[in-house]
């Protein structure tokens, strides 16, 4: 009974459940997961701490379903470039913009994900690596068809690429180069040669 | 730093700073609390606050001594050769063997850089700025492929490295090899189409 009422008014509540993890990706991302309350999330879309529950039952829930949200994009781009079928360094180069564009213009989630974990409760934190590790996983793949001597190169192609993008969040100003064009000449310096 | 400026609580002041490098390393700058850091070093919160007003001086202290190491360690690699590439690649192995368990005050200068706060930011990078000038300068003095744009491959370069304390783990190569596999893959290139 319960479960039909809420399939009924499907789109409203997952648009509220959203508002809600938006909100909580935010706070999270600037005042920090253990200094964020139910209570200052709540307070943030204008609901009572009553209202937040109704759809999460901790800020646990919450931290995993920001992790979740970014997760689904992820896929969806990965979907993308999967469906394109062209030279393995010009697939690198989409996904590196996709991540790249996500990185930059969803920076909450971002900073969420890619930020410090929290580091006493060893259950969360597997929820939480898992996320990040299905995204490692399709990088790799990907890395995997690209002409590199050996499994190393590869290694290390998929560490120092996903690394730099990822730091990138710390210098990038909008206005200068755009995530695409920053993408682009990453995956340059891994491919070309650097000296004359 | 001058001595004359220098707390006269010296004995408490360095386990004080140790202790906030430690849990900002680990936790994170905004998650950390001046109660969590006091319990930390066995103070009470208002005892941390007679040696820094704010959270955000604290933050600065530990940068400046994390700068310190990093450039210590710059110049004594810089030292042990002439060529610009395998200084370059000596520094980034000083660096990364400084931030994977080296020292938590060079640990936190490249994982930590609160981002909404401006005026904080903006000090932390002046900071930063005067240690990434090695990599300015040695990037600047390597003779480089047409087409690469070296303010990028600083950028890259220090970004997958400080990027190390998050994908750094036990089954790989040691940090200085993983330095001189990342730099050669640069190296290795395809030869780029005229």
């Amino acid at each position: 009974m319960k479960q039909q009422a809420a399939s009924q008014k499907e789109p409203q509540t997952n648009g509220r459940r959203q508002e809600l993890i938006d909100a909580a990706a935010y706070l999270f991302a600037t005042k920090g997961f253990e200094a964020t309350t139910m209570r200052d999330i709540a307070a943030h879309v204008g609901k009572t701490p009553g209202a937040l529950y109704y759809h999460f039952t901790s800020k646990d829930d919450l931290l995993v379903a920001v992790h979740s949200q970014a997760r689904k994009w992820g896929e969806s781009i990965f979907q993308e470039v999967d469906s394109s079928a062209e030279d393995p360094w010009l697939r690198l180069e989409k996904i590196c913009i996709a991540h790249m564009q996500a990185l930059l213009e969803r920076s909450d989630y971002a900073a969420v994900v890619g930020g410090t974990l929290p580091e006493d409760d060893a259950k969360l934190r597997r929820q939480l690596v898992g996320v990040r590790d299905d995204w490692e996983r399709r990088f790799r793949e990907l890395i995997e068809e690209l002409p590199l001597k050996t499994e190393s190169d590869k290694k290390y192609v998929r560490l120092a690429l996903l690394g730099a993008m990822n730091y990138s969040q710390v210098w990038f100003r909008p206005n200068r180069e755009s995530p695409r064009a920053i993408a682009r000449k990453m995956v340059d310096l891994m491919r070309y040669r650097l000296l004359d | 730093m001058p001595r004359s400026q220098r707390p006269r609580k010296i004995n408490r002041y360095q386990p004080l700073l140790e202790a906030a490098a430690g849990l900002f390393k680990r936790r994170g700058f905004e998650e950390t609390s001046i109660r969590d850091i006091a319990t930390e070093a066995s103070m009470l919160p208002g005892s941390v606050y007679y040696h820094f007003p704010s959270k955000d001086e604290l933050l600065v202290a530990i940068y400046k001594i994390g700068i310190e190491h990093h450039l210590k360690a710059a110049r004594d690699a810089i030292a042990t050769s002439k060529d610009p590439l395998s200084q370059l690649v000596a520094v980034c192995q000083a660096h990364m063997r400084a931030i994977l368990g080296g020292s938590d005050f060079a640990t936190v200068v490249v994982r930590v850089l609160p981002r909404n706060d401006t005026a904080l930011f903006d000090r932390l990078v002046a900071l930063r700025d005067e240690y990434e000038d090695i990599f300015r300068q040695l990037i600047a003095a390597l003779p480089l492929a047409p087409g690469v744009n070296r303010k990028f491959l600083r950028l890259t370069l220090l970004g997958a490295l400080n990027s190390a304390p998050v994908w750094y783990h036990s089954g790989l190569d040691d940090p200085k090899t993983i330095v001189d596999k990342i730099i050669q893959r640069f190296v290795d290139g395809e030869k780029r189409a005229a």
